[in-house]
């Protein structure tokens, strides 16, 4: 009887430890690509390399390369009159600095989130889906739906970035076809 | 009785973890790699030597990451570590020391954060952290 208990205990413990590992999400996983090359093999992969603005630490090379793009485009964007309303509060600052800043909330929530749709494994996107998070109706947060011409600015943006990171135009070709696999769940009627 | 406490302390252990987790996310970024973005309106004409010149005097700050002026929009932004400056005196000394006497900082009202990028947005899951990020 008492092993039966021990058993149903250990069972109980295991069962709750597996459930408060899916309740918090990952911010990196380790893990390693295989298959064929992916969209985010193309702009450098698993490859670890130093990362330039964590001094003493490293960074998928393909992760950095996304990054890059977002934070120079995350600044043509802040100057860009056609689509800055969106992204005012990038610039709300926290004068008691304790917690992240918007900017780096952003910058981190978009480099995730293309890192991951260009293929990348060990990093995760935990923010709402481009649908529910682009819908007036499920996001408090978007009070008016994005049109098309704000999207094709923001696409644009982007791509002004990765011109100025180097991309070919053949992966900033590539950037744009995965922009648009989402237009139709951020543009909404 | 024995199951009951068993389960109720994997709970406990788990709800402090989640709290840890939760703290560290929350306020591990508020250090010397954490930066901020400011924005300058110029309110004015400017050139593309004018903005270089913005560009280079900016980026000439202490603490000052990466600059960006768009004379046709007549905005430049700028980021920076708010551990070593403040962009509000850099600001300042902007219109003290060039010859942009309308620039102002641009800081967004209560509605355009509201008009605010979803991406900042959580899902359910995370509605929780928000929650007990304000506990701790």
């Amino acid at each position: 009887m008492k092993m039966r208990k021990t058993a149903l205990a250990a069972t109980i413990f295991l069962g709750a430890l597996l459930t408060m590992a899916m309740l918090i999400p990952s911010c990196h996983k380790g893990n390693s690509s295989g298959g064929s090359p992916t969209f985010y093999d193309s702009l450098g992969g698993t490859v670890l390399v130093t990362d330039p603005a964590n001094y003493g630490q490293t960074v998928e090379q393909g992760y950095l390369t996304v990054r890059s793009i977002v934070d120079t485009a995350l600044l043509i964007i802040q100057t860009d009159t056609l689509i800055n309303s969106y992204f005012s509060i990038m610039v709300n600052e926290d004068t008691l600095h304790e917690a992240a800043t918007e900017y780096d909330k952003l910058s981190l929530n978009i480099t995730n989130f293309l890192a991951v749709a260009a293929g990348a494994k060990d990093y995760s996107y935990t923010g709402l889906d481009m649908f529910a998070a682009h819908n007036p109706g499920s996001n408090a947060d978007i009070p008016a739906p994005v049109d098309s011409a704000a999207f094709n600015e923001f696409a644009y943006d982007l791509g002004i970035s990765a011109t100025q990171h180097g991309l070919s135009n053949q992966l900033i070709s590539q950037l744009g076809n995965l922009l648009y696999r989402y237009e139709g769940q951020v543009v909404q009627p | 009785m024995k199951i009951v406490w068993t389960i109720l302390a994997v709970l406990g252990l788990g709800v402090v973890a989640l709290a840890a987790h939760i703290y560290v996310v929350t306020h591990g970024r508020a250090d010397a790699h954490s930066r901020g973005m400011a924005r300058i309106d110029l309110h004015q004409k400017i050139g593309r030597a004018d903005a270089n010149k913005i560009a280079v005097w900016l980026s000439q700050r202490k603490g000052v990451d990466h600059v960006l002026v768009n004379p046709g929009t007549e905005i430049a932004v700028f980021t920076y570590w708010p551990a070593k400056a403040n962009p509000g005196l850099i600001i300042r000394a902007f219109r003290d020391s060039l010859p942009y006497n309308r620039a102002e900082r641009y800081m967004p009202t209560a509605a355009d954060i509201q008009k605010g990028c979803p991406m900042t947005a959580t899902p359910v899951t995370n509605k929780i952290y928000e929650f007990l990020k304000h506990l701790f």
